[in-house]
């Protein structure tokens, strides 16, 4: 199972599932990350620091803990495209 | 006629009501700056109305503080013209705020604002198209640059009116259906007029708390029924189906109404990869908060010398004329050491200093601090969040102390809350430039800093180790890196310099005044003997302190002020050791916040917690002041 903690960076994917309690996940909601949406992890600060992700065209920071709880799948038609 | 202006954080509400209202609600670059509501009057066409600036809310479920109180005010205010604001550059995103915003059945009009941002993000969207499918007016605004204001509250007035009502979107047929049922059974039981049973559905069925707690009760049954059921057909939590629907409806119109052409990749883009990246975000990081405070100082300092050799004449005059035994001689005194404290020694540090506070909250570094620091605020127990409400303690404690609101835990708001008046506010800044930084040298200074910070964490992970409850951790919007504009910061730097000069400064003169007055009678005296055996026997100070740091609880520059008059001189080096000034500047910055803070804590935490943070602060401030004193004795 990947998470925000361990794709790729600049990987296009898709969110697959969205652990832990109701408040993460409103919380996240309302950022505008949703199950079947497209993700893409921009940067990972140093020393298990936060997740920097891209979500329709606006940056949102998760720490560890929070991204751990976004399970995501690299995006399977994009990843097939030749480079 | 009232205006209500609604929309997510940092979509531009207060720009839009500070250029109709004149500058007074906060604004910054990060979500979260307003978390209470602000009402003005204003001239808009001819005509005298109330504009409101509702904090900003993501969506209109009650989960925290702000949204909380927004969904209060529109369910309390059913005749205010909703005006949404969203960002064009984040249409999707904004969307599903105006889509429950259209559920409450109001006249309504959305201003399409940051055209021009979502322009440079290669964004075009159609406006006419967008209120199509909205079925209201949609006016493009830069409410930066004030363009389509007026037109966009000529259309609220229209709207207004007409008592024109906004049309709910409709969803998928199964939560469509359990959203009718849940309607159905609520029609008899609405909590006032003008809050539509369909509205109070949805929100029931979402879960939200505080509808959930008011209406639940004779409606379990349904609302279970409803619930379980959605859940069994979409295989998700029914709070998840909800928001997913808007979600898919959201995007659906983002979709049919812009079109994306490919982003150009500017110096923004450039320099939040340096800020952010890895290796080079924490180096910049400390290169900017150092360049920030060098600026100051240097600025200050080159501002504060001819100011205090003018007024150091002027009273020098004035004694002269009226010899300080009379009393008039006196009071005069006082008066002018007053104001020339408030000239001479606060504004050359205090203009500057809040400018460049401007500079770093409009172009986004303070939520870009939050992600770098998230690491170490692990550590000490909290998370990156914090640092906002910190990093705003440098300017002022009371605003900083407002904004632990946008903490989800309460946990997290106590600890921070208590850090926070730990932060050396502008006031303090100016003790400590004024006299360690005037009379020791810049490095000093701060080093006084450093020790600050040492002390914050310490007690930061003090207090998390013995607290409960750990919130989930950061979740934050990084915003775009924005130029900040010329006019917001004279603008923003005004308004925190007008509540100096209308509130501290009579203030300052005031008490200089009664100062004057009290060593007149030698009132002064008694209570600097009273005092003594702390400020001399324990902190080694000369016994004339005692008064100022009184006088200091009502505000912190008061001290500097107070310490110029009570020795009688503004060349305090002359009269104080360096040993001296730092244990006096050490205590000044830690003791007991002045008695704004503690209002205002004690309406956001509550009297007991203030009560022990004020406590912890007075230990604290004598524990270091003496270590130092110990130090310096133990130096020499």
């Amino acid at each position: 199972m990947t998470t925000l903690v361990d794709v790729e960076l600049d990987r296009e994917t898709t969110v697959t599932d969205i652990d832990g309690g109701m408040r993460v996940r409103t919380h996240l909601n309302t950022l505008g990350i949703h199950v079947g949406d497209a993700i893409r992890v921009v940067e990972r600060a140093p020393f298990r620091g936060p997740v920097l992700v891209e979500i329709h065209g606006t940056r949102v920071a998760l720490g560890r803990g929070v991204a751990k709880k976004v399970r995501v799948e690299a995006d399977a038609v994009r990843s097939d495209r030749p480079a | 006629m009232r205006f209500v202006l609604t929309g997510q954080p940092n979509s531009g509400k207060s720009t839009i009501f500070n250029a109709v209202a004149g500058y007074r609600a906060a604004t910054a670059n990060f979500p979260g700056t307003s978390v209470t509501y602000t009402v003005s009057r204003a001239l808009i066409l001819g005509r005298e109305v109330a504009v409101v600036d509702l904090p900003g809310v993501y969506s209109l479920t009650s989960t925290d503080a702000a949204e909380r109180e927004a969904l209060a005010y529109l369910l309390e205010h059913p005749d205010d013209v909703i005006i949404n604001v969203l960002d064009a550059s984040r249409l999707g995103r904004s969307l599903e705020l105006t889509l429950q915003l259209l559920e409450l059945r109001r006249p309504m009009v959305v201003a399409l604002n940051m055209v021009d941002e979502a322009r440079r993000k290669g964004i075009e969207v159609d406006s006419e198209a967008l209120s199509r499918e909205l079925g209201v007016p949609v006016v493009p605004t830069i409410g930066r640059r004030g363009a389509g204001l007026k037109e966009l509250f000529r259309e609220a007035m229209r709207a207004g009116l007409m008592e024109a009502r906004s049309e709910p979107p409709s969803y998928d047929r199964e939560v469509e259906r359990a959203v009718g049922e849940v309607t159905a059974c609520l029609a008899d039981q609405l909590p006032g007029p003008g809050v539509p049973a369909r509205f109070l559905a949805i929100k029931l069925l979402e879960g939200d708390p505080e509808i959930h707690r008011r209406l639940a009760g004779r409606n379990g049954r349904v609302l279970e029924i409803a619930k379980s059921r959605l859940e069994s057909e979409h295989g998700w939590p029914a709070d998840q189906v909800i928001s997913g629907a808007r979600h898919a409806v959201a995007h659906t119109i983002e979709d049919r109404v812009s079109r994306h052409h490919r982003r150009k990749v500017g110096w923004r883009e450039k320099m939040d990869r340096l800020l952010l990246h890895p290796v080079s975000g924490g180096p910049l990081m400390v290169l900017i908060l150092m360049g920030f405070f060098y600026a100051v100082f240097g600025l200050g300092k080159h501002l504060e010398g001819p100011l205090v050799a003018v007024f150091d004449g002027l009273a020098a005059n004035l004694a002269r004329a009226l010899p300080l035994e009379t009393f008039a001689g006196t009071l005069v005194n006082g008066l002018i050491l007053g104001i020339s404290g408030g000239v001479a020694i606060v504004l050359p540090y205090l203009v500057p200093f809040l400018v460049g506070l401007a500079v770093l909250e409009d172009t986004g570094y303070l939520p870009r601090m939050a992600y770098i620091l998230d690491n170490l605020m692990h550590r000490i127990g909290l998370h990156g969040k914090s640092v906002v409400p910190l990093m705003l303690g440098y300017g002022c404690s009371v605003p900083a102390v407002m904004a632990t609101r946008i903490l989800e835990s309460p946990r997290d708001r106590r600890i921070t809350t208590a850090l926070t008046v730990l932060v050396p506010c502008s006031a303090r800044t100016t003790v400590i430039y004024a006299v360690v930084g005037a009379y020791m040298g810049p490095l000093w200074a701060f080093g006084v800093y450093v020790l600050n910070l040492a002390v914050i964490g310490g007690v930061g992970v003090t207090l998390a180790r013995r607290m409960k409850g750990r919130a989930p951790g950061l979740i934050l919007e990084i915003p775009d890196l924005r130029m900040p504009a010329a006019r917001t910061l004279l603008a923003k730097t005004w308004l925190s310099l007008r509540e100096f000069i209308v509130i501290a400064w009579p203030l300052l003169i005031a008490s200089s005044a009664v100062l004057g007055v009290l060593e007149w009678l030698h009132a002064d005296e008694l209570l600097n003997t009273v005092l003594s055996p702390f400020t001399v026997g324990l902190l080694g100070l000369p016994a004339a302190v005692g008064v100022t740091l009184i006088f200091g609880v009502l505000r912190k520059e008061l001290t500097v002020v107070m310490l110029v008059q009570a020795l009688g001189t503004t060349a305090i080096a002359s009269v104080l050791s360096p040993a001296q000034l730092v244990t006096f500047v050490i205590f000044v910055v830690f003791y007991i916040p002045c008695v704004a803070t503690i209002a205002v804590m004690a309406r956001e935490v509550g009297w007991k917690d203030t009560v022990w943070i004020g406590a912890m602060t007075v230990a604290l401030a004598t524990a270091l002041a003496v270590a130092v004193r110990l130090g310096f004795a133990v130096l020499a």
